[in-house]
């Protein structure tokens, strides 16, 4: 990497698409900084090839991707052991029922307060729930896909999905966010 | 609002999610990598960094090692010209000229003079010119290879 300018431009443009696939998945701050951090550091070190190709971004997504989950992949056992404690249908398990309730008579009440809203919804849920959920909807992930990637059972995979949503979906009713004839950008 | 998101796949809830943009990431990630960059390259010793920033001794030597190698070659390929024809010239005379052995060592000492006497008229700027065309192919290859691979090994292309 001869010019810090060229690659600073090329982290620039793509910054927003890596941190946001990172915390996403981790639904943490700190953690997604550093993921993107190090995914920036390994594109650094393949900038020549990776300044030429026509698929970095498709690349970036999925070292992101993939160094998001094997950060998760450390913390496994916790993360397992939470998910068999959770019963279908216990209702006192809503990950998002804890969040303040949103001042939609504000002002500020726009669209970027509506994307943090639900991005907050999403950084709420449980990895279990969040991690799938992410995969499926964000990623693009088939239910099988997903399965392998966080060696789980497609049954197990189907389920912490069903229950993201569930949770996801009482969130986006709090702020009167109904996904049916609208889009992120359209006030509701 | 209920019937929407009892579908297996959530069509709506997935087209709304797909729609959000991607957060916003926070303004200190780029100048946090470069930092990282900078201090990870400050630790590399020099030979491990691009040659263009190593120090000039050691790019003055590095140049000076090459022309030295070049004209090892160079000298060496001319002295190989002179000795296949003396050679012959010698094992021609060991063996005799009616032996077999000593007609085939005949047949090549004439094959390499004509050969020798041939290659030593060419003018020294066409071996000149053949090895600059030599450099620019092996060049080319590099660059093709080069090509190659970004098109399909590259980290590009990885998915």
């Amino acid at each position: 990497m001869d010019d810090p300018q060229q690659f600073e431009a090329f982290m620039r443009a793509y910054q927003d698409m890596v941190f946001g696939t990172a915390i996403r998945l981790l639904g943490d701050f700190a953690e997604a900084q550093d993921i993107a951090q190090e995914v920036f550091l390994k594109a650094h070190a393949h900038f020549d090839s990776l300044s030429r190709s026509a698929t970095v971004g498709g690349w970036l997504k999925t070292v992101t991707r993939n160094l998001a989950l094997n950060h998760l992949t450390r913390h496994r056992a916790r993360w397992q052991t939470f998910s068999d404690l959770v019963k279908p249908g216990d209702e006192t398990s809503d990950p998002v029922a804890n969040l303040p309730a949103p001042d939609l008579a504000s002002e500020r009440w726009d669209a970027d307060a509506r994307h943090q809203w639900v991005e907050q919804g999403l950084a709420q849920l449980p990895a279990l729930q969040r991690v799938p959920l992410v995969l499926y909807h964000f990623e693009e992930l088939s239910y099988e896909a997903i399965a392998e990637e966080l060696d789980v059972s497609l049954s197990k995979v189907k389920t912490d999905i069903h229950r993201g949503r569930q949770a996801l979906r009482r969130h986006l009713l709090r702020a009167q966010l109904r996904p049916e004839g609208m889009t992120p950008d359209t006030p509701s | 609002m209920s019937a929407p998101f009892d579908t297996p796949e959530d069509p709506l809830l997935h087209e709304y999610l797909r729609r959000l943009p991607a957060p916003k990431a926070p303004p200190s990630l780029a100048p946090r990598v470069l930092r990282e960059i900078a201090a990870r390259q400050a630790v590399l010793p020099w030979w491990r960094k691009p040659a263009a920033d190593w120090p000039l001794a050691a790019r003055a030597g590095l140049m000076g090692a090459s022309a030295v190698v070049a004209l090892l070659i160079l000298s060496w390929i001319e002295r190989g010209l002179g000795s296949w024809s003396s050679l012959s010239v010698s094992a021609g005379a060991v063996y005799g000229p009616e032996s077999v052995l000593g007609s085939g060592w005949n047949i090549t000492r004439v094959m390499s003079e004509a050969a020798a006497t041939i290659l030593r008229t060419i003018p020294s700027t066409i071996w000149w010119t053949l090895g600059v065309a030599m450099a620019a192919g092996y060049l080319g290859c590099i660059g093709v290879g080069g090509w190659v691979y970004r098109q399909w090994a590259a980290p590009g292309q990885e998915q």
